[in-house]
Formats: structure tokens, sequence, C-alpha cells
């Protein structure tokens, strides 16, 4: 089945298989392995990107249902080489320990930033609760989220 | 393994039906995906052919017509949650679709396929069925309004036949002064998948409960209705005592499995009670909060 997917603001014609998840097409065809293979079920939340500027889970969604959209892993979101604000965050809290979540909670944090660059920690907490960290890490990791916020809203300033 | 496999995206609901009926028995309709997609990657469902149906317009309105509410199949959890035409009487649905977990879900996950699929922690249906929802359905042998207390029949198992379109669901319109809540209990904070819940819905006149609707969700095997907890509503004060019987009534009318996964069946017990009283409360104060409205 040809599709087409606008990822990362470029055009990408397709072949997929028509039973093939917007995940494994992102990750076999795009050699975009950012978001992670985790649960295959929207549970975990490793494999998040944004569609049409929403959060979802790559591994509930066909490619072919996606065709015609815009999709934004986390590879889009550094700009010309230099880390989005919400990637600088989570450097400087550490709010990462073995990672295979990191690529979900941002993108989960980016729909939420794109919503209000004044959110409360409830607010964050709400965006990320299908975001899972198998490490713990989730203090710094909210931390890193209400920094970004902070840099966001004095770089508009 | 079959190879053999397509997916077709139909512009109007005649020809999803006759896509859905060519492909045999094999043929699914799919909606946001959250429940096929996951069941597809483990292999537990096989279709050789999937039918789109984000065409279809009449599946995409969401909209107050003649006082009820309408409320096409393919209208997501966020777009329940976050629109101004879903809360009023029919905030219980708002409640409970806010209550599912993760945004990834609610923003593919559909009312159509909380419905269609028949899982029975399904949140949407309890609201749904103490808002005496009926749904559009058409197939190849023509339309049909079923009201939901119809439709469910079992775990997994409902009235909708084989090449069935769920359209739209429709609320009717609703007496004054009529509020509703749900309130459920499930790990991360409320958030996750119910171990159980209840609605309630009710109409709140000169300080006495009328017309109340009380449904279980997640802890009978299908959202049901509490005709014991209803009737001994009727006519009662809201006070502490009217609460905690009513609390009792639902509990006692409970039937868990004994192996239920996410919670035990004497947790759910347990905890109907509390459920209870916090939703008879809120939509006594939500009815009260119309009336006051209503008075400026």
């Amino acid at each position: 089945m040809k599709i087409s997917l606008t990822v990362n603001g470029r055009l990408r014609r397709l072949s997929v298989n028509p039973k093939a998840t917007l995940l494994t097409v992102l990750r076999d065809d795009l050699d975009l392995i950012g978001a992670k293979h985790g649960c295959d079920g929207g549970e975990c939340g490793a494999c998040t990107v944004l569609l049409d500027g929403r959060a979802i889970s790559s591994c509930t969604i066909l490619a072919a249902a996606a065709r015609d959209r815009q999709i934004l892993t986390v590879e889009g979101l550094a700009n010309n080489g230099s880390l989005h604000p919400l990637q600088k965050a989570f450097v400087d809290r550490g709010a990462l320990q073995c990672g295979f979540c990191a690529a979900g909670m941002l993108i989960s944090a980016k729909a939420l930033l794109d919503k209000t660059l004044t959110p409360n920690r409830d607010q964050v907490k709400r965006a990320l609760a299908g975001n899972l960290c198998r490490c713990t890490g989730y203090q710094g990791i909210i931390d890193a989220v209400l920094d970004a916020a902070d840099m966001l809203r004095s770089e508009a300033r | 393994m079959r190879e053999a496999f397509e997916y077709m995206i139909p512009s109007c609901i005649d020809d999803a039906i006759a896509l859905c009926r060519q492909a045999g028995n094999e043929g699914r309709f799919i909606a946001g995906g959250t429940e096929i997609v996951p069941r597809m990657n483990r292999g537990e469902i096989t279709p050789t052919c999937l039918i789109e149906l984000s065409r279809l317009k009449e599946l995409s309105r969401l909209d107050v017509d003649g006082g009820g509410l309408r409320i096409g199949a393919m209208i997501t959890h966020a777009e329940i949650e976050t629109s101004p035409v879903t809360k009023g009487p029919w905030q219980a649905l708002t409640d409970a679709a806010g209550s599912i977990r993760s945004p990834q879900v609610t923003n593919c996950g559909t009312i159509g396929g909380n419905v269609a699929f028949g899982v029975p922690s399904a949140d949407l249906v309890p609201p749904l069925l103490a808002l005496q929802a009926n749904l559009h359905l058409k197939g190849a042998k023509g339309e049909r309004h079923l009201p939901i207390g119809d439709f469910l029949i079992g775990p997994y198992r409902n009235g909708l036949e084989y090449g069935e379109v769920l359209i739209e669901v429709r609320l009717p319109k609703t007496r004054e002064k009529f509020a509703s809540a749900f309130c459920k209990a499930a790990k991360y904070h409320g958030l996750g998948l119910a171990s159980a819940s209840v609605t309630a819905a009710l109409n709140l006149r000169d300080g006495r409960i009328h017309d109340a609707r009380i449904v279980i969700g997640a802890a009978t095997p299908v959202p049901k209705r509490v005709a014991t907890a209803e009737r001994f509503l009727e006519g009662k004060t809201p006070d502490e005592n009217v609460l905690c019987e009513v609390g009792r009534l639902v509990s006692a009318a409970a039937e868990p499995r004994e192996d239920s996964i996410r919670a035990s069946p004497f947790y759910k017990r347990r905890v109907l009670v509390p459920l209870t009283e916090r939703a008879v409360a809120h939509a006594v104060t939500r009815s009260r909060a119309q009336h006051d409205e209503a008075g400026k």
C-alpha cells in the first residue's frame, strides 16, 4: 500500500505493509529508531510520537491510518543540531537512566508545552501518565519538564 | 499464515457495509485502533480485511439536537472530555472520558470503539447506560435504534451483528436540573483501567432525589443498573444516612468475577460503597448548581 507521511517536516512517500504499525514503519523503513518498541499494546508510552500535534502511541495505529498526516518523532525535536529546551533540561536534570522511556517522555512533554508554557506539577504528571519509566526517574523527569517550560517562557519574552 | 490482507477506506456507510460483507467473516471495522491494533500485534485476532471508518462523516458529529446529544462513533475520548456540549446533564460521560489514563489513548480511542468492543471495564458504557443512550446502527439489513441496555450481553459480547456499523450514540433530552457523575477506583491516581466504577444520574427537586439511575461498572459482567438503589433513592433527602445505605445496596448488587484481575472481589465490593456515596453526592451537588444557575 502506497502512502505519504510528513515526518519531522519532510514528506516521505512509502510503500508499506497495510498491517504494519506506524512504529515499525518509522523504525524499520525510515530508520527513525528514537521511538521505542516497548509493550506493543499502548501501555508503556515508549513509542509516543505526535500525530498532527497530538501525542499517540505509534504501536496502536497502523501506518496506513496515519497517511497524509504530520508526524513528529524525537529525532525532529532538535533544531539544526541544537537541542530542544526539553532535551537540555533532561540532560541537566539527569532525567533518564537507561533512556528507553526518554524519547516517549520528551514527546509527551512536547505535546503539553505546545498547549501551555505554564504547566503546574499536576498537569505535567497528567501529560506523562501514559509514559512508564522502569528506572523510577519520574521526579527528575517532571522537574526537567518544568525547567523546560521556564526556558521556553524566557525565550518567548 | 495467510498473507492476503486488505486495508479499505470507504467514503460512505453503505460502501463500508458492502466491503465488510464481501470480506466474509474476516472483515473488521477499525476506528481509533487502540484495541484492534494491539490485539493484531499479539496475534490474538487475524482479520484479512480492515475497513477504516474515518471518512464517514456521519460518524464525526458531536452536537445538541432537539435537547438531546448526538455523538458520532468516531468521536474520541479527548473530544468528549474537552467539548462544551458534553457538559451539563451529561457530565458523567465527561468524567469517564477524562478518567482514561493516557493522552495517547484518549487522543485515538473513540466512543464507538469503547461501546462496540465490549470490554467489561469500558469506562464510557456505564454513563451511557445511566443516561439512557440509544445506539444508531446500520447493516446490510438496514438501520435500527437500540437502547444500550438491550445491546449489552456479556463480556466482549453485545448486540452488534457482523457487518453492522455503529453510527452514533444518542442521549435523550433530560428533565430540567438533571445531573450526573461518574467515579471510579483505579491505579495511577484513579486514571488506570477501572477496578470498579459507579455512575449516578438524578434530578434534585425541592431537596429530594428523583428519577435516580445508578450504574455499576467493572464489578459486574456488563455495566448494570441497580434497581434496589434507584428505588431506595426516590424521594429521599441526600443526607449521610441515605448515602451510606445506597452505597450498601450498590455493593450488594455487585457480581465481581472470582478471578478478577485488577482487584479482588472483596475489594471491589468494599470500594463500591465510597464510590457510590461520592457519585451520588457529586450528582446532587451538580443538580443543585443547575438550580442556582437557573435562579440567577
